[in-house]
């Protein structure tokens, strides 16, 4: 509830606000004052806080400060509160509102920071920056700062959030990606090609690699199997159409395909949002619209002048999409039933349903924290607004409970319990173990923390049992560490028991825990250490080692060497490999540098004591290579070249029977080009396999089922490959 | 204009704009169409239409239109394209908005205009990439053009902005209710329930 002091400070702060839009010489003055009320603070005053950033937000975001000069001089100083109000506060239940403030100004200040970073280097601002930016990209696109329920519901939940971040990861590319021509205005188009090759701690190629794998996870948003909500899907578009104007060069292609390919029809409503129809049906009317437009300005506006052929591709299309609207609106809005008619678009939507459904998602509610301190939020699995919730089981007599839950539990899946059960567990332990949300203390630079301690809340007085967190500030006395480990206290001597000897079946269960932790690592985010250390170990051959400094690959080095080289027992060997692979299978495309890294180091510890360079046709190599192919190639798009080709190309070793698993796809219609275009790149640039790659040609030429095309397709590589 | 006065009558900030080329509104015959540049004033329009014949302009309720009209504002404006010249009021006419395109929503009543809207925007995001950050939701709410479907369809879009303007006032006040973004998709489904026979279409646009 806002106090009276709180409403004159709010006064204050918005007649300075006016103040400095109304004479900018008060500017920077006003903004100093306001970013050290805001961290001076404490986070649960929202409102003083929001009032702070909005008048930041206005005079950055909404560029009510006009000049660009003093805008940029001044955007160094909210660096400091965006690392207090995103990265500090992560674990304290951020605001919505004012997350999603804070990344509108990031957005906003983005390139004039990095201007400022050119022109006067600032390591550490730009260290502190840089971790700000790395922990929102890392966040995408989850729910944050809500929290979470289940990958595919996330994704139309904070939307507002989620728009913001897509509009910040535009910024970000159009800043790292170098600029198409000489900067001849500054003001609108800040990148990397200002970087002096001297600059001290800016490097050209690490900015524009990061920017390349941002735009390329946008691209990967767009393309994935799941309905995207509305306001998600035109954000998008209308981000890549501004990166269409200024960095043409690294999207023009893959977005004018994905306009033209994209089909609402294909994609699968989220798997706990299907029965709601009529909002499914309206988010894919509205997709096609935007995409509609999209045509009509490639098409009107001339950006289509010079390819005839694809003009008309785009006419197609057009046309198309005005038909599909014009039956949807005969048969009427409301009419959900007849939707997907097509068996074809049935049994696409069917293959892509399956392979989701292995991502093993089966609650609505698959938060591992409760959103308060009560057993229903630790318990509840099911969708928050679900009537189910208000349900009080106890009203139901004992007898007919107990029947209810043998019922249940002879029925439930054991995946399924133990997911839940997990989930349950999961809450329980953060519960007692995490922080509380209602953070109450001041800012201290990060030179200066104040320390953590444990202490009793008045709140755990009263309800007995539960400690909490606290943040506090200085030096507070030994006394208050909580005396609830007093209870923990050993009298007496105590002899620890010989621990039992693992069963055959402790061990594996216990290797599937040691795989889902290392598994668990590759979703964080790793802080790359630069020091020198790593290449000069390298130097001295004996010093060799696998993993000098922990990076995003390293669990998989490990896991991949701990199935070929570290265990004596196959079967425990075969567990590990089997679940790595199920991991992949998962999201494969996303995981290839992964699945390179494994496959090569399987091979390599097949080879290395024999004396040739073949694996064994039964060996673990082909075996997962074989699956590797058989579950990526079905569900390759167009777009997924790179993916592929790079694939392809990085697998240590080729024969006959996993080439020629690319014919399905030259005999897909739709794929045949990444198919032939993966046959090109391994006849041209990996002789070894250049006969197979041949063979394979040969046979779908004198494959009585092939169709003319996929001949006349054949015909041309063969006559050019192997004139003969 | 109808959804125009309903807006205007219950409270909200609103502008009103055509998306062609010029308006048009019925002639003395059906192959000579009175057609007037944007920003001629509604008495002007009137002036003329008391010229020509009065009964056609009576039954076909051009008349009556123009009438209401001068009651909501001076003279019918064009959608403020990109890169086009200005064919809309002075400023000083809407002292609320800070600028043209100072909108938190845009509601069309015809997709043709949905999409000229949409499209506007997106030109904007490719011509002039450093000025479009701000968020606006665009609606289209399909009416028929003619004097019934208009009382009609202004109450449906009257329904929409009751029910956004609602539900953003909640977020705003309850913060541990669902972001307001978050509650649109709902929010739309339950209009369209309501309003069978008017498809509505949806983007999110940046200006």
């Amino acid at each position: 509830m806002t106090t009276e002091l709180d409403s004159k400070q709010l006064d204050q702060l918005k007649e300075a606000e006016k103040l400095a839009f109304d004479n900018p010489s008060f500017f920077e003055q006003i903004l100093d004052t306001t970013i050290s009320i805001c961290l001076g603070t404490p986070c649960n005053e929202f409102r003083l806080q929001y009032q702070c950033l909005s008048f930041i937000h206005k005079a950055f975001f909404e560029k009510k400060i006009g000049s660009f000069e003093l805008r940029s001089q001044q955007s160094v100083k909210v660096i400091q509160l965006l690392d207090y109000l995103i990265i500090r506060n992560e674990e304290r239940s951020p605001n919505y509102l004012i997350i999603q403030k804070c990344i509108d100004i990031l957005n906003a200040t983005y390139d004039l920071i990095f201007m400022q970073m050119v022109q006067n280097p600032n390591e550490d601002e730009w260290e502190r920056l840089s971790d700000v930016r790395d922990y929102l990209l890392s966040q995408w696109p989850s729910s944050y700062p809500l929290q979470p329920y289940n990958p595919e519901t996330d994704l139309s939940r904070s939307i507002a959030c989620k728009t913001s971040l897509i509009k910040l990861m535009g910024k970000i590319i159009q800043v790292q990606l170098p600029a198409s021509s000489s900067v001849n205005d500054i003001e609108h188009d800040i990148s990397v090609s200002m970087i002096k090759s001297n600059h001290p701690f800016l490097l050209n190629s690490n900015l524009s690699s990061q920017a390349q794998n941002l735009l390329d996870n946008l691209f990967a948003v767009l393309n994935d199997d799941v309905l995207l909500p509305t306001g998600i899907f035109t954000t998008i578009m209308s981000t890549m159409m501004t990166l269409f104007k200024s960095r043409p060069k690294f999207l023009s292609n893959k977005f004018i395909m994905f306009i033209l390919a994209y089909e609402s029809q294909l994609k699968i409503e989220p798997r706990f949002e299907r029965e709601e129809k009529l909002k499914m049906k309206l988010t894919k009317r509205f997709n096609d619209r935007v995409d509609k437009c999209l045509i009509s300005i490639l098409l009107n506006k001339g950006f289509l002048a010079k390819d005839p052929g694809l003009r008309t591709r785009f006419e197609n299309k057009f046309n198309y999409l005005l038909d599909k609207a014009r039956d949807e609106r005969q048969r009427g809005i409301l009419n959900v039933d007849d939707d997907d008619d097509d068996p074809e678009v049935k049994e696409i939507k069917k293959q892509k349903i399956e392979a989701i459904q292995r991502n093993n998602m089966l609650f609505y509610n698959e938060s591992k924290i409760a959103r308060s301190h009560d057993y229903k939020s630790i318990y509840n699995l099911i969708k928050p607004n679900d009537q189910l919730t208000e349900f009080d089981m106890s009203t139901i007599p004992t007898d007919i409970l107990v029947s209810m839950v043998v019922t249940a539990l002879q029925k439930v899946s054991v995946a399924k319990l133990v997911k839940g059960l997990t989930i349950v567990f999961d809450r329980y332990k953060d519960l007692t173990t995490n922080t509380d949300s209602a953070f109450q203390g001041l800012y201290i630079p990060s030179t200066n923390e104040g320390s953590l301690k444990r202490k009793r809340t008045d709140d755990d007085d009263k309800d007995g049992a539960r400690t909490r967190m606290k943040t506090d500030v200085g030096n507070e006395t030994s006394n208050e560490i909580d005396d609830a480990y007093s209870d923990d206290e050993l009298k007496g001597e105590f002899l620890v028991p010989v621990p039992r000897e693992f069963s055959f079946n402790n061990k594996k269960e216990h290797l599937g825990f040691i795989i889902s932790n290392f598994i668990k690592l590759s979703a964080q985010k790793v802080k790359q250490n630069k020091s020198n250390l790593d290449s000069s170990m390298q130097q001295n051959a004996l010093d060799k080692l696998a993993i000098s400094s922990w990076n995003d690959e390293s669990w998989v080095k490990i896991l991949s060497r701990l199935a070929t080289r570290g265990l004596a027992n196959d079967e425990l060997a075969n567990c590990m490999r089997k679940s790595i692979f199920n991991y992949f299978k998962d999201d494969m495309r996303n995981r290839i540098d992964e699945v390179i890294e494994w496959l090569n180091e399987e091979y390599y510890s097949e080879i290395r004591d024999g004396t040739g360079i073949q694996p064994l046709r039964d060996g673990h190599y082909m075996t997962y290579c074989a699956f590797t192919l058989d579950n990526l190639i079905p569900f390759l798009e167009s777009s997924d070249r790179k993916i592929f080709i790079r694939l392809m190309s990085e697998l240590p070793y080729l024969d006959k029977s996993l080439i020629s698993k690319i014919r399905s796809l030259c005999k897909d219609p739709v794929r045949s080009k990444l198919g032939f275009q993966s046959l090109l790149y391994l006849i041209m640039f990996r002789p070894p396999v250049l006969h197979d790659c041949l063979g394979l040609l040969t046979d779908m030429l004198n494959d009585t089922s092939s169709d003319d095309a996929l001949k006349k397709e054949c015909s041309t590589y063969l006559k050019k490959y192997s004139p003969q | 204009m109808e959804a125009h006065k309903v807006l205007k009558d219950a409270g909200y900030t609103v502008r009103s704009y055509g998306t062609g080329t010029s308006v048009r509104l019925p002639g003395p015959t059906i192959d000579q169409p009175n057609v007037f540049e944007f920003g001629t004033p509604y008495t002007k329009i009137l002036e003329k239409l008391n010229t020509q014949d009065l009964k056609i302009h009576k039954a076909n309720g051009v008349l009556d239109m123009t009438k209401r009209n001068i009651g909501i504002k001076k003279a019918p404006e064009r959608w403020p394209y990109y890169n086009q010249p200005p064919q809309r009021l002075p400023p000083s006419e809407y002292p609320e908005f800070e600028n043209e395109l100072d909108f938190q929503v845009v509601i069309t009543c015809e997709e043709r205009c949905f999409d000229s809207v949409v499209e506007d925007y997106f030109s904007r995001n490719y011509f002039e990439p450093s000025q479009t950050q701000q968020p606006v939701h665009c609606f289209n709410v399909e009416i028929r053009d003619e004097h019934r479907s208009a009382l009609a369809g202004a109450q449906a879009i009257l329904d929409l902005a009751r029910m956004l303007s609602d539900a953003h006032a909640k977020s705003l006040q309850d913060f541990s209710a669902p972001p307001f973004e978050d509650k649109i998709p709902d929010i739309i489904t339950e209009w369209q329930q309501n309003h069978p026979v008017t498809p509505v279409l949806y983007a999110l646009c940046y200006h």
